[in-house]
């Protein structure tokens, strides 16, 4: 961001000329009126000058225009002495003067008076403009700023840095929240005003209370929004009107901010609302399913048990089986989304092999894997990682779980290790509908569901890969997913840190060592 | 041992009560129930109790209390019932003097295993002093291992871990158990060394170590060597 620029100082074109440069623009003019009269003199030997005097205006103007009213006074009693001395007869008296010499007076005088005023006046309105120019310049430079702030968080911030720059003192901005002031932004100190308390005392009133320190009461489309306390008297030279544009400005950002505050609020509010729909239908659906599969079964049983052949018995009882496994695993994943939101997931890091994760995955996971074949690389070859084991095992099988999910029947789930950047990166390969470039990042979102899953041919919730990466980052790893393209299955990388490398002896001996433990 | 064994299955939950009685009763094993602590804590007052199922959350009563004052007078063995992702929990069973855990939900078949291990005393010195699971046998007496009959060389602290969790052949046995038994007590909090080791153990005695089946991890709490009939369940 760039500094705020300076406010434009109040009355500082129009200053009054120092005497020294009255004086020397007298001078000058003085002594351009005798060279004048000198070759005015020379010219009338040349040719007849009828009346000379008449010549001497432009020097006067001149002198009016460049130096003011007292250069060209000078100017025009020195063009009257020269004038009396070169070419009045015999000498300048009053009592028997030429009428011509007598209206040269009075012409020089009303020439110097006249013009000086008229170039003075000139020179304070284009001064003016210069000023008018700057201010809205510089408001417009500060609503630039103001509106150049992407989040209305950030306006109050802003808008205090903003005015205590050009005030040149403390800021403090309050805001009428329900009845009550809230703080924004301070800026500076303020030494032993009480911000708040002067605020308050406004706010009240609803008008200035105080003249020291300055107090702003904030508007917008004619309703009081808030109110900014200075810490000191603003500079003396600020224009009154700049920095009644400039509160004004103020007011209208902070209406702008409570606005854009609150259309943010709403839009918060209807996505939570929206995921709130979402979890429910989840939960309706992937608790009544399984229920009404396992009830459905029982009853069957029930009923017609003693009379139905053993293989349908046998097939009734694995489906109560599988079904009341699917309610376990969908209660597993609610408890732990619970325990993720509730920060209960309190980590216990050790050191520990990698295949004893997979080896207790796969275990986990042998009935849903049953129809795969997994190939897995020798884990024992790989060191040993510093991690959160059981956070990694269920992020594993959730892994694993979803792998089997969207693969083919008897394709291959490979389940891969090995050491990367200083880490081992655990890898598990499927051969499902694979992912696309934005997919990747998105699969780790709540309730997220590949575009064929939400047609329904998979079940699941859209809620294992976020528990994945959960689990996985609470134990200190990382957790991402890559795929060579749609229909090429996918691969779901989990890197862990090396543990510190120990060097053991038969007998038990150890110490921590930097050479690779065999 | 002539009498029937007793097995006092305490759990405020009448349907687990209820799923747990005909399978013990099929074995042999006669079945008192208790909803709360101190029905259980009664029972075990009165009559001679075995063995104790207990469950870890009785309604608003701690588990973890009961077995506390359990242990104030008795050292029957415990097994206690656990939910998923409560490592903590089962690791301040062990420390309470609990003998195994169950994660619930659990099969029928799982919990007779555990039940049957934990029934099992550790043979004591002179009498049954060979263990045998699969292809892999333990002679305590001797200090013999054999592996599908060939003997195994094993150093002295790889042979002490195998002893003690021989010993406790199909119970858990905790970091900190295995840290100071076989390293002792200056020892207990170093997990590293255990893992060294145990990788070391299982590449003499496992067909595959990288997927052991004699000695299995349990992630967070401690390894146990599976009894035969825990074996037997997980190959079905």
């Amino acid at each position: 961001m760039t500094s705020p620029i300076a406010l434009p100082i109040a009355g500082k074109e129009p200053a009054r000329p120092r005497a020294g440069r009255i004086l020397l623009h007298s001078v000058m003019a003085a002594v351009v009126v005798g060279l004048a009269g000198i070759a005015v003199f020379t010219l009338s030997r040349a040719i007849n000058v009828t009346s000379a005097s008449i010549l001497f205006v432009p020097v006067i103007l001149g002198a009016a225009i460049f130096g003011g009213m007292i250069p060209s006074l000078t100017a025009a009693f020195a063009s009257l002495a020269v004038c009396s001395v070169l070419f009045y007869n015999p000498a300048f008296f009053l009592p028997d003067a030429d009428p011509q010499e007598v209206a040269d007076i009075f012409v020089f005088a009303g020439v110097a008076i006249a013009s000086s005023q008229l170039a003075g006046y000139a020179r304070r309105a284009a001064a003016a403009s210069r000023h008018r120019e700057a201010i809205m310049e510089y408001l417009l430079a500060f609503n630039r700023r103001i509106s150049a702030v992407v989040d209305p968080a950030m306006i109050p911030a802003v808008l205090a840095e903003e005015l205590s720059h050009s005030l040149g003192s403390a800021v403090a901005i309050y805001v009428d929240d329900a009845g009550s002031l809230r703080e924004l932004a301070a800026v500076g100190d303020f030494g032993a005003v009480q911000p708040l308390a002067v605020a308050e005392q406004t706010w009240r009133r609803q008008e200035r209370a105080t003249a020291v320190p300055p107090v702003y009461l904030l508007h917008s489309g004619g309703a009081p929004v808030g109110v900014i306390v200075t810490g000191a008297e603003p500079d003396g030279r600020l224009d009154p009107l700049a920095i009644a544009a400039m509160v004004e400005q103020s007011g209208l950002a902070l209406a702008r901010m409570r606005l854009a505050l609150r259309v943010e609020e709403a839009r918060v509010q209807a996505k939570a609302e929206n995921l709130r729909e979402a979890v429910l239908g989840s939960i309706s659906h992937d608790l009544h399913t399984p229920l009404a599969s396992i009830l459905g079964s029982v009853t069957t049983l029930e009923k017609f048990g003693p009379i139905c052949d053993e293989n349908t018995r046998a097939e009734l009882q694995s489906t109560i089986r599988e079904e009341a496994q699917r309610l376990e695993r969908y209660i597993r994943r609610m408890l732990d989304l619970t325990r993720i939101r509730a920060g209960r997931l309190a980590p216990q890091v050790e050191p520990i092999d990698v295949a004893d994760i997979t080896n207790a995955a796969l275990r986990q996971t042998q009935k849903a894997l049953v129809r795969h074949s997994i190939e897995s690389d020798d884990m024992l070859a790989l060191p040993m990682v510093e991690t959160d084991p059981v956070l990694v095992e269920q992020a594993l099988v959730n892994i694993l779980e979803n792998a089997a999910k969207y693969s083919p029947p008897g394709s291959v789930i490979a389940l891969r290790g090995q050491i990367e950047a200083g880490r081992v990166v655990l890898t598990v390969q499927d051969s499902g509908i694979g992912l696309d470039g934005t997919e990747a990042q998105k699969i780790f979102a709540p309730f997220y569901r590949a575009a064929d899953a939400t047609s329904g041919q998979v079940a699941g919730n859209g809620l294992g890969l976020m528990v994945s990466k959960a689990f996985v980052e609470a134990a200190g790893g990382e957790i991402w997913a890559d795929s060579r393209g749609v229909g090429q299955g996918a691969a779901f990388h989990i890197g862990m840190p090396l543990a510190k490398t120990l060097q053991v002896t038969d007998e038990g001996e150890a110490a921590w060592a930097t050479s690779a433990e065999s | 041992m002539g009498d029937k064994r007793r097995i006092l299955i305490v759990d405020d939950e009448v349907q687990i009560r209820r799923f747990l009685r005909p399978a013990l009763a099929m074995h042999d094993f006669e079945v008192i129930e208790a909803a709360s602590g101190a029905e259980a804590l009664e029972a075990l007052g009165k009559t001679e109790i075995h063995l104790v199922v207990l469950d870890m959350q009785l309604g608003d009563q701690d588990g973890l209390d009961v077995l506390k004052r359990l242990r104030e007078w008795s050292w029957v063995p415990v097994i206690v019932l656990t939910v998923r992702s409560r490592e903590a929990d089962k690791i301040r069973a062990f420390e309470r003097g609990a003998d195994d855990y169950l994660t619930k939900p659990f099969s029928i078949a799982e919990f007779l295993a555990r039940v049957n291990a934990v029934m099992r005393r550790a043979p004591p010195a002179n009498e049954e002093p060979v263990f045998e699971v699969g292809g892999l046998s333990v002679d305590l007496a001797r200090r013999r291992v054999l592996v599908e009959g060939a003997e195994v060389k094993l150093t002295p602290k790889q042979y002490g871990l195998l002893q003690h969790l021989a010993r406790h052949a199909g119970k858990v046995v905790t970091h900190e158990q295995l840290l100071r038994g076989v390293w002792g007590d200056e020892h207990a909090e170093d997990v590293h060394y255990l893992r060294i080791f145990m990788r070391k153990l299982r590449q003499r005695i496992e067909r595959d170590p990288a997927h052991p089946t004699y000695v299995v991890t349990e992630l967070g709490v401690g390894y146990r060597l599976l009894a035969a009939d825990q074996l037997e369940a997980i190959a079905s």
